[in-house]
């Protein structure tokens, strides 16, 4: 097979999981909306509703036919983009979603960006460090740090940093008056679009500690994958023919092991990248930011369910979508994954 | 590193462009219309989610509160919870009782620089009579309203009704014109829930599901400018978020904190911690037709055994008054009943009586009101002292209205807050125990005698003929114990004192009124 | 590792370092207030003592109280068995799932195998803890929602890790050699397949109650777990949340006792790993 077929295959091959994923995914859904207690029409037109208008919402949801043709229905609506209307906003659910994901994506952006400007210089200090004492209590920060609740750890940092020590604001995105013009719906990219530093600024202090506190786990994982994936490289044969070259400990370090231990490590920085959105509900409520994962932890105290499960079938498709992304990058820019993934056929 | 960027010049240079081109939108970007300064405006933090700014959903307080700012009422009850005319110069009931003629108040803008007339008025009535949700179970018995004239008008009612003319208090003008350019398919229901069209001193800028940007209305025809230029109605549930945002001064007033938030605020010498008589009250309803606590022994067992005095000192801390009656303090027409009281002895052999033991209920309650958890949850300890099993069921309020519609889905308890629209014992009663006002009467309760009293009272026009039938109703209603009231609350607003001023309720408007808040010159 | 010098007992098989005896002390600990905690405990945590609400740590209540009046220190000892058990059920029966469907991969035909992997790439694929989310909100917020819900969707990744380890045991030589002589399949599995197997879910077993403990919580703090009043430690934290500033103690008793629960599990799963395999142990 040419190199050209095997990438396209193999794209295709990928593509294949992400659209069984998505199927399942919306299945998924499906199932969930059928375990709802209670009746589906009365739930999906609102409380409010007349029993006209909740027969009308029987009727276009088609609740009278067999659940085959339900499923079908709803793949139906699906695909034209309905997620039902969520009954405390009076929206569509897919509009609201669209409102609160750009700030969501900026939280794991940010927190991205500080897990890996903490977690791999923690990690190249502790393997060069090793069996030492920083090597010693980094690991031990690691898992003590790796094991605690995020919702918690927002909710202790924000009294203390926030409201008793007034480090840092207490919650939402912006102070009153610097909001941006709205143009892609987050705060900084907006601020840097109407060019107000000020703005910008602001912005990023009020993103600071949720995003530290996001990034907490997923910067002990890379701390301890990069240590591990260094230390193994460190012992390797090329490692000591370098040294044996005369190179100092340093350059040996940075220039030789870390390029040829960071696979892995970036690996898992791109499926964190999927799970911070997950992880981003519990964070972003505390800090009351206008995200997806407010919007959700609202609609479940609302008990308002097709925004919650709309919610999930969004956030599902967007993580599957991004790991998507992710291989292919790695494929695209790794050569060696390349070779270990066609390599064999 | 340098490996990597070998290996992939690609990335950097897609970067690059990236960057540029942000740049290049930056420099051509226009900025929009710049907010009000922060020292000009007054941001006021609530609870609960502001649905719509729809007058029409007036009855709830969440577009009560935003709709005293951006609209007018014909009517309001004044200091003495007398009506006092607004919109409206001067009102006169028909002897008959079937009309009420008005005459309005001239030279009053609508935010789109049109004259309020007569028509406006029409319109406001006859849309919520055509949509019959929300406000319209106010003014039950409207019939038409008959336009004389730019400021000439009178109102026809289908039979005589003591409680309309009150809740009028409650119904905001709209702007007909604007509304009807756009209707849509359900009377501007969508439109105005994001815009407004009102007469009020404040104009919407932008409402973004959970905070409603307003501005001042110059040209108000009860302008004042001591009125700040820019008002903010937040929504924060977390009552200790509100505290800390408080203290830290980036908001000037906060509502629905809970009591022991705002008593730990009452020491903070930039803030100040205000409590004002309500006539919010504390209860659990019962399911009278569906299941154990339809048999009235059940009921009032089930009464003695919650702890009154406790409750209120621990979770209220002190802030009110035990209840004693179905109607909160502060309402006429109340007979002299004796408060709440605990007697577990006598609970336990009221159950035994009626052949209850092991019972085994449900309470269904508000989780996002943490007093009322709080207040669940003892309640449910303190039924367990008399041998009563308490499953605690969380439910959201759209949810609880839904349940409402038949007996049989009404919870078996449910523990609310409730509060008068307007200080009308009236009101009160016919919406909350005839038989026939099903999603109001939020316990099913039917009972004949109390049909017939009430029924009789809405066209008894001797106001003093009429209390006395409000009294017995209400001697009848404590008597079957079909509520157990708990106390009567006080409401609370913390402010920042050097900032703002006017923070007050209105006897239709709780817990503040927007329209009376005032910025204090430096 | 160790963080200090090896403590050596009497059998040499087994050297046991301050941080292995830390974490089995924990261990015991938690283990022991799951079984014993509710049976000790005062009856008066199940009571409420309104006027003696969120009072800060004393000689009397040495964690305080919470808003219900009730010892915060007794409520999260008690709060170990439901929220242990809770992560132990979920544990359990993803792993048996998990099993299941591995054996069934693993010695099945092809097409099942492959089949069967596909559907765990998508469990991979989906975030986890959000389908569970959707599924307790749907079943209606309870413990039990949690529990099921997380359950469903655990499964994916054991099953994947176990198939490949039956796979490689499989390869391995002296079982094709087995195989060759004319051992049966169902006696390789059984006797050389699935022990080895079972040495790796113990170890994933052990870990995974840290983390699920954690997304337990997690759904309880989000509304869709136990609802208080329960002592799930999630739920005792949600039910705190409002009360950070004026009674730091309600919220802070439970979060520490998630972190240690979770740091303790995953570290016994560390040390079940090393023991098993001396390889993996750090060398110095």
């Amino acid at each position: 097979m040419s190199r050209a077929r095997s990438y396209l295959w193999f794209f295709a091959k990928r593509l294949g999981t992400v659209v069984f994923a998505l199927w399942s995914l919306g299945s998924l859904v499906f199932l969930m909306i059928k375990v709802i207690p209670g009746d589906e029409a009365q739930i999906a037109a609102g409380p409010d509703a007349s029993p006209d208008q909740v027969a009308l919402v029987r009727q276009r949801l088609g609740l009278d036919a067999s659940v085959i043709v339900q499923y079908f229905r709803f793949w139906g609506r699906l695909l034209h983009g309905d997620l039902g209307t969520s009954i405390t906003t009076f929206q569509p659910v897919l509009l609201d979603l669209e409102r609160t994901l750009p700030s969501t994506l900026e939280l794991v952006v940010v927190a991205m960006l500080i897990n890996l400007s903490v977690s791999i210089p923690a990690g190249l200090i502790a393997a060069a460090r090793r069996g030492g004492r920083t090597d010693g209590l980094f690991r031990v920060l690691a898992v003590i740090l790796g094991g605690m609740p995020a919702f918690w750890l927002a909710l202790m940092l924000q009294y203390l940093l926030a409201a008793r020590y007034r480090l840092l604001p207490i919650s939402g995105q912006n102070s009153y008056g610097m909001e941006p013009p709205r143009w892609t719906g987050v705060p900084t990219l907006d601020a840097i679009a109407a060019g107000n530093m000020a703005s910008l600024l602001d912005a990023l202090t009020y993103i600071v500690l949720p995003a530290a506190v996001l990034a907490v786990l997923y910067s002990t994982q890379i701390f301890r994958a990069l240590r591990t994936s260094l230390l193994g490289v460190l012992e390797s044969d090329f490692i000591m023919a370098v040294r044996a070259k005369g190179a100092t400990e340093r350059r040996v370090l940075i220039g030789h092991a870390f390029p040829n231990s960071i696979n892995p490590v970036l690996t898992l920085a791109g499926t964190q990248l999927g799970a911070m959105i997950g992880a981003a509900v519990l964070v972003e409520t505390v800090f009351a930011r206008r995200g997806i994962g407010t919007y959700m932890f609202n609609a479940v105290a609302q008990k308002d369910m097709y925004a919650v499960l709309g919610s999930v079938l969004f956030i599902g498709a967007i993580v599957c979508l991004i790991n998507l992304v992710v291989d292919v990058l790695q494929i695209v820019v790794d050569p060696r994954i390349r070779a270990a993934q066609f390599g064999r056929s | 590193m340098r490996n990597m960027l070998k290996s992939n010049p690609v990335s950097f240079r897609a970067m690059g462009t990236a960057l540029c081109l942000l740049g290049a939108v930056a420099v051509t970007h226009q900025d929009a219309a710049a907010q009000v300064a922060r020292d000009k405006a007054i941001l006021v933090a609530s609870s609960g989610q502001i649905n719509t700014l729809d007058p029409l959903r007036s009855d709830y307080n969440q577009t009560n509160v935003p709709a005293n700012a951006l609209y007018d009422t014909l009517v309001v009850f004044g200091k003495d919870n007398n009506l006092v005319g607004r919109l409206a110069e001067s009102f006169k009931v028909a002897d008959d009782g079937k009309s009420i003629a008005m005459k309005l108040r001239a030279g009053v803008k609508f935010h789109d620089d049109t004259t309020l007339t007569a028509k406006d008025v029409a319109f406001t009535l006859d849309r919520l009579k055509k949509l019959g949700v929300g406000a319209a179970s106010l003014i039950e018995g409207y019939e038409s309203t008959t336009v004389n004239g730019d400021l000439d008008l009178t109102i026809n009612l289908s039979a005589p009704s003591a409680l309309f003319l009150p809740a009028l208090c409650k119904i905001y003008i709209v702007n007909s014109a604007l509304v009807t350019a756009n209707a849509g398919d359900n009377d501007g229901q969508t439109w105005l829930q994001s815009h407004d069209a009102g007469s009020g001193p404040y104009t919407v800028k932008s409402f973004e599901g959970q905070a409603v940007e307003m501005v001042r209305f110059d040209d108000y025809w009860d302008a004042d400018p001591a009125r700040p230029e820019g008002l903010v109605l937040k929504r924060v549930d977390e009552s200790a978020t509100k505290r800390d945002e408080l203290s830290a001064g980036n908001l000037d007033v906060g509502l629905f904190l809970t009591n022991r938030d705002v008593v730990a605020l009452e020491n903070d010498p930039n803030l100040t911690a205000s409590w004002f008589n309500s006539t919010l009250q504390a209860e659990i309803i019962f399911n009278t037709r569906v299941g154990p606590t339809a048999d009235p022994r059940v009921r009032k067992a089930l009464r003695l055994a919650y702890d009154y005095d406790g409750g209120l000192a621990a979770i209220r801390l002190g802030k009110g008054t035990l209840a004693n009656g179905a109607l909160p303090h502060g309402i006429a027409c109340r007979p002299d009943l004796p408060p709440a009281r605990r007697n577990v002895e006598e609970a336990k052999k009221l159950l035994a009586e009626a052949g209850q033991t092991n019972l085994k209920l449900q309470l269904s309650f508000q989780p996002v009101w943490e007093q009322q958890k709080q207040e669940a949850t003892l309640f449910q300890a303190n039924l367990r002292d008399i041998g009563v099993e308490v499953e605690l069921v969380p439910i959201a309020f759209p949810t609880y209205l839904a349940s409402l519609s038949d007996p049989k889905t009404i919870p078996q308890m449910m523990l609310l807050e409730d509060f008068a629209q307007y200080p009308d014992a009236g009101i009160m009663l016919m919406k909350g125990y005839k038989s026939d006002a099903i999603g109001s009467n939020r316990s099913g309760y039917s009972n004949p005698e109390v049909d017939k009293l009430l029924d009789q009272a809405r066209v008894t026009v001797d106001d003093a003929a009429r209390c006395d039938l409000y009294k017995k109703v209400q001697e009848i209603i404590d008597n079957d114990s079909v509520m157990l009231d708990m106390y009567t609350l006080q409401r609370s607003a913390v402010y920042r004192k050097a900032h703002v001023d006017g923070v007050g309720p209105t006897p239709q408007v709780t817990p503040i009124a927007l329209s009376g808040l005032r910025l204090l010159a430096k | 590792m160790s963080l200090a010098p090896a403590i050596r007992m009497r059998t040499p098989r087994v050297k046991i370092s301050f941080q292995g005896a830390c974490v089995s002390l924990l261990i015991a600990l938690l283990v022991f207030a799951a079984l014993f905690g509710p049976m000790l405990a005062p009856e008066a945590i199940y009571r409420s003592d309104i006027l003696s609400s969120l009072q800060p740590p004393s000689a009397a209540h040495w964690l305080g109280t919470d808003d219900q009046g009730r010892d915060v220190l007794w409520r999260v000892i008690v709060g170990t068995r439901t929220t242990l058990l809770s992560a132990i059920a979920i544990v359990t029966a993803y792993s048996l799932i998990g099993v299941a469907v591995a054996t069934i991969a693993a010695s099945g035909p092809r097409w099942l195998d492959e089949a069967l992997m596909r559907v765990t790439d998508v469990g991979l694929s989906l975030p986890s803890m959000i389908v569970a989310l959707g599924f307790a909100a749907a079943l209606g917020p309870s413990l039990q929602s949690a529990i099921i819900a997380q359950s469903i969707t655990g499964w994916p990744i054991t099953a994947r890790i176990l198939r490949n380890v039956m796979h490689q045991t499989m390869e391995a030589p002296f079982v094709a050699g087995a195989h060759v002589i004319g051992v049966s399949r169902w006696r390789l599995m059984t006797r050389h397949v699935l022990p080895n197997s079972l040495a790796v879910l113990l170890v994933k077993w052990t870990s995974d109650i840290g983390g699920t403990v954690l997304i337990l919580s997690s759904l309880s703090f989000i509304g869709v777990g136990a609802q208080p009043p329960s002592t799930e430690w999630g739920a005792m934290i949600a039910g705190a949340r409002g009360y950070v500033s004026t009674a730091w103690w309600t919220v802070l008793a439970p979060g520490i006792a998630l972190a240690i629960t979770s740091v303790a599990f995953g570290l016994l799963g560390d040390m079940i790993q090393a023991w098993r395999d001396p390889s993996l142990r750090e060398s110095r």
